[in-house]
């Protein structure tokens, strides 16, 4: 039983893409038709202040998931460890989740025709490894760890408020969090 | 290379219900209340084949609306599990609706079956009784699938323009309008001597204003929404929607059929092809409604902390 949660530092993040390749070499990810997590560079300020900052988007673990809440056949859901994950056998394909998710974390796996997202890697977590992304990444922007843990490093940052959660005005309280470029 | 500004965000189409999930939604809200409006006429001992061909009408209207949403799917040979599943989920609206299209199907056809001539050998065929409470709990159910259209893109809260109360109440409007238009039309091939289709033409023609009423009002208060409603509002008003919004829905969906319906229809007697045009024109609105509904959904996707 842990609360599982992630901090991705963007002041550290050099934008190389490792933690894409790292997925999906990890995660059989069709890389043309869809991708687990995203990196997308934003500039900001105005001429001649201006900054590049790398924003990671993955599933953001939500502690009250409107993918799980619309799901019909129970196929989302959230399991033990606080992990949101897709049952893909029991999974219709109905795409309620991706309308749903207002992180915009899914996409259609043309293999299996159901939507796909970040696990965690559970498969490597529950092994007592790290997600693929978090080992990968050279500049250790990706920070895992269990947020109920009070010695983590990813509950230090949430609890000092250095880490901020993306979209908090939709209520759906996210276990990732971001340190913003000082 | 994207360039933005942080506490901006993605304004993004929604990609993944289009055509099949529309055309389900006309075919849900349509039937169903096809269906409604034949049970008030049994109930008021009006027209027979009207009763009959407009209950038969709204189901099979309904068991083709959830054919084209099960050939929606990604697993369409697993649509079973929306009901039968290990683990469902009874407060999805997905699953709440499935269970009441199939409870409405079962209704309407055990109402509608002991008045067909194969089936006079069921138990109830003679008991009034039980009909009466088949085809109430078939106009429960009735009104609960044209509800549910609407709640099952409503709840959808990253979708602002989805995301309003009036968009149920527009969509079981236009369910009403359209299974108007449907029995008057299966009635011009049925009975067109029956004195119920001018009755069904002037409150179809009542209905349509009020939806007109209720479509600019829901529009309005929209447009000074999050920014993403103010996009889907200004994409069917003034953008590549506009054609299928303001000449579809309603020019040829409300304002033509409305001037029809007052100008010519109420002033004669006997059916004249303003009926018809005027009920063509008002399926082809209500089909268009859903289409432009739903790919007016945009989605406000947060871009950054």
């Amino acid at each position: 039983m842990a609360r599982y949660g992630m901090v991705i530092d963007l002041e550290k993040c050099l934008g190389c893409e490792a933690c894409i390749a790292a997925c999906v070499e990890e995660n059989n990810v069709p890389y043309e038709k869809g991708l687990r997590t995203q990196v997308h560079r934003i500039v900001t300020g105005r001429f001649p202040n201006v900054s590049t900052i790398y924003m990671h988007r993955i599933c953001q673990h939500c502690e009250h998931p409107s993918c799980v809440t619309v799901c019909p056949t129970g196929a989302s859901f959230v399991n033990k460890d606080g992990i949101v994950l897709i049952d893909y056998e029991i999974c219709i394909g109905c795409k309620y989740c991706m309308v749903a998710c207002p992180y915009l974390a899914r996409y259609i796996h043309p293999e299996r025709r159901t939507p796909d997202k970040c696990t965690f890697c559970e498969h490597r977590v529950k092994d007592g490894k790290l997600p693929a992304c978090v080992e990968t990444c050279p500049a250790n922007a990706r920070i895992f760890g269990d947020l109920d843990n009070p010695g983590s490093e990813v509950a230090k940052l949430v609890a000092e408020n250095r880490a901020i959660p993306m979209g908090a005005e939709y209520g759906t309280r996210p276990k990732v969090f971001y340190i913003r470029p000082g | 290379m994207l360039v933005l500004e942080p506490q901006h965000y993605y304004l993004l189409q929604q990609p993944w219900w289009g055509m099949l999930i529309a055309l389900y939604l006309f075919l849900g809200g349509l039937g169903a209340m096809a269906f409604c409006t034949s049970f008030y006429f049994w109930r008021r001992k009006g027209n027979g084949s009207l009763v009959v061909g407009g209950s038969i009408l709204g189901l099979i209207a309904v068991l083709i609306g959830t054919i084209f949403l099960i050939l929606d799917l990604g697993h369409p040979e697993r649509f079973y599990l929306v009901l039968l599943s290990p683990k469902l989920n009874l407060s999805s609206w997905i699953a709440i609706g499935s269970i009441l299209l199939l409870a409405f199907m079962i209704f309407t056809a055990l109402f509608v079956a002991p008045m067909l001539r194969w089936f006079r050998w069921l138990p109830w065929a003679k008991n009034e009784t039980v009909i009466r409470t088949f085809g109430w709990l078939g106009f429960i159910t009735g009104i609960g699938v044209s509800a549910y259209t609407g709640i099952l893109i409503g709840i959808v809260f990253n979708i602002p323009f989805w995301n309003a109360p009036a968009l149920p109440v527009i969509f079981m409007i236009s369910a009403f309008s359209t299974g108007l238009a449907s029995l008057i039309l299966m009635m011009l091939f049925l009975d067109r001597e029956a004195h119920e289709i001018h009755v069904m033409a002037k409150t179809d023609g009542f209905t349509m204003i009020f939806e007109l009423i209720v479509i600019s009002i829901f529009l309005l208060i929209r447009s000074y929404g999050p920014v993403a409603a103010a996009e889907s509002v200004n994409t069917i008003l003034f953008g590549w929607l506009a054609p299928y919004f303001v000449g579809g829905v309603l020019l040829i969906g409300l304002a033509i059929p409305i001037m029809l319906i007052f100008g010519y229809e109420v002033k004669r007697q006997g059916v004249t092809a303003v009926t018809a045009i005027s009920a063509i024109f008002v399926l082809i609105g209500g089909a268009l409604l859903r289409y432009v509904v739903l790919e007016a959904g945009i989605l406000q996707i947060p871009c950054c902390v």
